[in-house]
């Protein structure tokens, strides 16, 4: 948040929207120590601050630090994009998962990220990743999924710099695939023995708006056998969203 | 004005306009944003703009949405994912043994908030995740009065308790008589009390500690709802809840 914001936040809003950041960032729970290291801002004030959210129930106190509280909680389950592509994804999950028993995710792009808005658990424990929960878009099939019709160049050319130029020119020549197929793969390039298979899900003038995902063990989860019917589930919700703006 | 009151009065703005938007996912354009938060224009304009480019809010054309950020943070919340991850198993049982409507929630200052929810024979008594209900009008609220330590339960029932339907139960005698009987049988019943037609049963979820957790209900259209079979289901759910619980400490 410091680097992104170009320095110490000033205004108040930036200061809480600054503090919210880092709780984000600790998977929830952190210091009040930790939130002045890691924002910049004077302890005492973070101190004032802290206790501003406490009283406003976005914050709660937990084991000598701080965690997110129930408004948080509450205002979060009314968020439009999850609430909109969970009510269209639910039936399409309900037959994917019937037809491969394996982990399933819709996530939408948050910046270099795929951020999980639904989830369904599949074979694989621990499950490598749930609702609410982001996972890297240049290593996973979601976000090679949305990479490949991505119109944000901005993001894409950042996510192609940070790569060396074998590991550019690789992720170029997937993404073509990508392009031509409409499915991405995840060779266990994100979690051990974890193989996962994409499909992108398209806005009506072709923007992606989001991926779903199914994922198992390499050891017997066979991606020619998934692309298919990860193919067909995103075609069906791409479907069923173009049906709900209209 | 002195930096204390400069933090609250934005964050008081910050929470006006997130709490604008209802439970029904309606975009609200800015000049709707600033009547339901009380704010004059210029100012939610300006917050509006910081929230959007920081994910707090989605802008579509010209109406605004919750956004991402919220989701996300939210999902962080650890009491109402872990309860929740805990208690599936235990939600699908009951569930499948009642047929009804199976909501889960956890106190919040005079509400229940839900955590979690399966759907039964219809979506009567359906509460959407996140969603709040009053303690006095509801099963799993009564739950919440009569097992609660924390809140001042004499003062909620002699304050003004508002009416959700005709058969609400708003005289504090009855109510008193009714959270007796509540702590006698581990079960709260509330008939129409909170949308007409629509009935429910609920019980008390203790942590290992023994202190009140949340509230399990099973919910359903009034006609057709068997709360002889309901009551006993509810009450051995919650138990097997709280159970669960103490063995994964």
């Amino acid at each position: 948040m410091r680097s992104a914001q170009g320095g110490v936040p000033v205004s108040v809003l930036d200061r809480i929207i600054a503090i919210l950041e880092i709780v984000r960032e600790s998977h929830g729970s952190t210091t009040i120590t930790q939130l002045a290291l890691a924002t910049g801002i004077p302890k005492s004030t973070v101190s004032r601050l802290v206790a501003d959210l406490v009283r406003k129930r976005y914050l709660i106190r937990s084991d000598g630090g701080v965690a997110i509280g129930l408004r948080l909680f509450e205002l979060g389950a009314r968020a439009s994009t999850p609430r909109r592509l969970g009510a269209a994804a639910l039936p399409v999950l309900a037959e994917l998962f019937k037809a491969t028993g394996e982990h399933i995710n819709v996530a939408v792009q948050e910046g270099h990220d795929m951020l999980s808005v639904i989830s369904v658990r599949g074979r694989l424990r621990p499950a490598p990743s749930r609702a609410g929960v982001r996972v890297p878009s240049v290593t996973t099939a979601l976000g090679k999924a949305v990479l490949a019709f991505t119109a944000d160049e901005s993001t894409l050319r950042d996510i192609m710099t940070d790569l060396d130029p074998p590991a550019r020119q690789t992720l170029e020549r997937e993404l073509a695939g990508v392009r031509a197929s409409a499915v991405a793969v995840d060779r266990c390039e994100t979690f051990p023995g974890v193989i996962g298979v994409a499909s992108p899900i398209l806005s009506p003038d072709g923007c992606p708006v989001a991926a779903i995902s199914v994922a198992g063990p390499v050891v017997d989860m066979d991606p020619g056998r998934m692309a298919p019917l990860v193919r067909h589930a995103a075609l069906v919700l791409t479907h069923r969203l173009a049906l709900q703006v209209a | 004005m002195s930096r204390d009151t400069d933090a609250v009065s934005v964050l008081d703005r910050m929470t006006a306009i997130f709490e604008a938007f209802d439970e029904n996912d309606r975009g609200l354009r800015i000049s709707e944003l600033a009547v339901r938060a009380d704010l004059p224009k210029s100012t939610v304009s300006r917050l509006v703009s910081t929230l959007v480019r920081q994910h707090y809010l989605e802008r579509d054309g010209q109406v605004i949405h919750l956004g991402l950020r919220l989701f996300e943070l939210g999902q962080l919340a650890r009491e109402p994912r872990e309860l929740r991850g805990t208690a599936l198993p235990v939600i699908s049982d009951l569930r499948n043994t009642t047929g009804e409507t199976v909501s889960l929630a956890i106190p919040d200052g005079h509400d229940m908030v839900c955590i979690a929810t399966m759907r039964g024979r219809t979506s009567a008594g359906l509460t959407r995740i996140g969603g709040r209900v009053p303690a006095h009008a509801t099963a799993l609220g009564k739950t919440m009065l009569a097992f609660s330590e924390e809140i001042d339960v004499e003062a909620l029932l002699s304050s003004a308790l508002p009416a959700r339907t005709p058969q609400t139960v708003v005289d504090p005698a009855r109510l008193r008589r009714q959270l007796a009987d509540i702590r006698r049988h581990g079960v709260a019943t509330e008939v129409g009390e909170f949308a007409a037609d629509v009935s429910s049963v609920a019980s008390p979820v203790f942590s290992p500690s023994g202190t009140l957790l949340a509230a399990l209900s099973v919910s359903g259209p009034s006609d057709g709802f068997d709360h002889a079979r309901s009551a006993p289901a509810v009450r051995a759910a919650a138990l097997a809840l709280t159970r669960r619980l103490g063995s994964s400490e």
